[in-house]
């Protein structure tokens, strides 16, 4: 009797455990690949309550392991973000689906073609196009900006920011700017190293040789040129998140990186009550970059990814991102959210009479790339475009010849 | 005992499934050209293999080869006292002395580096522009495998017949010489063991090049890290089986040179016997 009652009790509870695991996993779920820290959480818990779905995120850390989860359809993901040149490389090779742009359900996708800041449309218009045209109906811009350079802004470095000013990246490659010994870091991204000589050099950051071209790899004279010049660079640092907040603890005098690194290290300099002494420079020429929201072929549930993203576009919600991550908006709608609080007198950080707190006001007026990464650098701005496997490797070979 | 041979069936046919078959894919991997895994894209190609001329690779072996020599000279000349004094002590708890030295490894790694990183660039120590030199990847190398080094040392001084000591000590050889004509001989293997147990991580590693390194200082790790993020499968097989082949000859070296000693000092042994020495 003992026996069959430890059975039969035994059974009951696994039965229940079973149960109680199945009924509490939804079955409507969405699989999103995004970059670390680069989502308002508290927004996924609301598309998860508004939708009754889970939401399962995962992250990466490189566009290459972007594209490879996406590509080796492991996991079926629904949505991901990948950044602009992994997007056309996805769409090049039939990875992601034309998006659900003509359905009434979801206005703010179907208002794509006018959405999106101009000079982020001209970029689409210039970059994003195939045999067909513009495959904007294929991804969905989500943050953007532009490559720059975090400068120090303490008594001895003003010569830093006027070499940044009068020469652009160039300010990072030729020393002879400076009358005394400078601490400059480089981003350990070997294509961004390239890409960051090219454009000190006034050149197209994509091109493979001198006279231009866009080869499948780049040309011998090139590689020897970009090795002898970072030999000459004698960057101090390399390095990834580590170099902002050197720039700004002035370890470092200058760095090469993106727009959002420069916001992100400042909303935590506020944050420690550290005061501002470094600024961000995005020089006349330069590339500019932008993440979209995608939906993978292998993707399961693509009724659901096209609410997530139409949820995503919605003007109010793309503001509580924008605010929580601090990336420049590709909405224009959410530019004039932002003015418009400014012109309430919102706060950018912090409140009234709080210590080290900052209008939003003077934080848009202060630093207008926000708003406007391009902003009077139409003639000159680029972006990187989809590049081969042997390129990329050897970029990574220039990077090496540092060993 | 036969009619347990069924029984390492398992062990073969793991052997076969992710030691062996993973070689031989890597290998015909270094003759194809593709993104990644994409093995249905895959186009004929001895790209990798042209990659092979380029100098940094030697340079990055070269400096990994010297950041595992001193990382292993300076954890053999740390590591061999600390072993040798609690194994001699007359402590009532060695384990728990040992136990006190593994105490940092309980915790990840990576921390521990980063840990290091954040001593490094504070304000005393930064004036010292430690980060970004060899002499700083080799310390912390050194404190992140010291415990592989004291382990197997210790393991063999503790197994060691203490008979042969006090027999030394009995004939009246001083206690150097006993160290240097006893004791030192009777714990190689342990030093061997301890030698190609740091010395693997430390050639091979790329976390603390990459992190204490500060991008200045690069391994053979960091290139094949680099070249594997670059989804470039095919040349990051090749620098594999490349690196995977120097290790065992370097390894093969120490083996080698551990045996020559052991002979050496049989045959000097038999040699003063002959003679009606002694020790």
């Amino acid at each position: 009797m003992k026996k069959a009652f430890i059975i039969v009790f035994s059974a009951l509870i696994a039965f229940t455990v079973f149960a109680t695991t199945v009924l509490a996993t939804p079955s409507n779920i969405l699989y999103l690949l995004n970059w670390g820290e680069y989502i308002d959480m508290s927004l996924l818990a609301e598309f998860e309550s508004t939708y009754h779905c889970q939401v399962v995120l995962e992250t990466v850390t490189s566009s290459e392991a972007m594209y490879q989860k996406i590509a080796a359809s492991t996991t079926s993901y629904d949505v991901a973000i990948p950044g602009d040149y992994t997007v056309a490389e996805l769409h090049e090779e039939g990875l992601i689906r034309r998006l659900d742009v003509n359905n009434p359900d979801l206005p703010y996708l179907g208002a794509y073609k006018t959405s999106f800041s101009d000079d982020l449309s001209s970029l689409i218009y210039e970059y994003m196009k195939d045999e067909d045209g513009v495959y904007n109906d294929y991804f969905m811009p989500y943050f953007w900006g532009a490559y720059c350079a975090i400068y120090g802004t303490r008594p001895g470095e003003e010569e830093v920011e006027a070499a940044l000013k009068e020469k652009g990246f160039e300010a990072f490659y030729n020393r002879g700017l400076y009358s005394s010994p400078k601490k400059i870091g480089m981003y350990d991204t070997a294509r961004w190293i390239l890409a960051s000589y090219l454009l000190s050099q006034g050149l197209d950051p994509n091109i493979t040789d001198r006279d231009g071209s866009k080869d499948d790899d780049l040309s011998p004279a090139m590689v020897e040129e970009a090795k002898s010049k970072l030999k000459e660079a004698h960057f101090d640092e390399f390095g990834n998140d580590q170099l902002k907040r050197n720039v700004a603890t002035g370890s470092l005098d200058m760095c090469f990186t993106q727009l959002g690194d420069f916001f992100d290290t400042l909303f935590l300099s506020l944050e420690e009550g550290k005061d501002i002494e470094f600024n961000v420079a995005v020089p006349k020429a330069t590339a500019a970059f932008f993440d979209s929201m995608v939906i993978p072929s292998t993707c399961q549930n693509y009724s659901l990814a096209n609410k997530f993203i139409n949820f995503m576009l919605n003007p109010e919600k793309a503001y509580q991102n924008a605010k929580a991550i601090g990336y420049s908006p590709t909405l224009k709608s959410v530019v004039e959210l932002y003015k418009e609080d400014a012109r309430k007198g919102a706060y950018y950080f912090g409140e009234e009479d709080s210590k080290g707190s900052l209008l939003l006001s003077d934080f848009l007026s202060r630093y207008p790339v926000y708003l406007d990464p391009l902003a009077g650098k139409k003639d000159a701005v680029y972006m990187l475009e989809p590049k081969s496997i042997r390129y990329l490797t050897t970029c990574e070979t220039i990077f090496n010849s540092l060993a | 005992m036969k009619r347990f041979k069924w029984l390492s069936f398992p062990y073969f046919v793991w052997l076969i499934l992710l030691v062996i078959t993973p070689i031989f894919v890597m290998l015909a991997m270094t003759f194809l050209s593709m993104n990644g895994m994409s093995f249905s894209k895959a186009v004929w190609s001895v790209d990798s293999y042209a990659r092979m001329g380029d100098p940094a690779i030697y340079k990055a072996l070269w400096n990994s080869l010297v950041v595992a020599f001193f990382t292993v000279l300076i954890c053999f000349a740390l590591g061999y006292p600390v072993a040798y004094i609690i194994s001699f002590s007359k402590l009532r708890n060695k384990m728990l002395v040992l136990l006190v030295m593994i105490l940092p490894m309980w915790s990840n790694s990576m921390l521990r580096i980063v840990s290091w990183l954040r001593l490094f660039s504070t304000d005393g120590l930064a004036a010292l522009h430690l980060l970004g030199s060899n002499e700083a990847v080799i310390f912390v190398t050194v404190t992140t495998y010291l415990p592989f080094m004291i382990f197997p040392i210790y393991t063999v001084l503790e197994k060691m017949d203490r008979s042969l000591l006090e027999a030394s000590r009995d004939l009246g050889v001083p206690a150097w010489k006993t160290f240097l004509k006893v004791t030192f001989p009777l714990s190689l293997g342990g030093v061997s063991s301890g030698v190609i147990m740091v010395f693997l991580p430390a050639a091979t590693g790329f976390a603390i090049s990459q992190t204490i390194g500060q991008g200045k200082v690069r391994l053979i790790g960091n290139l094949l890290q680099s070249v594997f993020e670059k989804n470039n499968y095919n040349f990051g097989s090749l620098l594999s089986i490349f690196v995977s082949l120097c290790i065992i000859l370097a390894i093969l070296l120490i083996i080698g040179l551990n045996s020559l000693v052991k002979k050496a000092k049989a045959k000097l042994a038999s040699s003063s016997l002959n003679k009606g020495g002694n020790l």
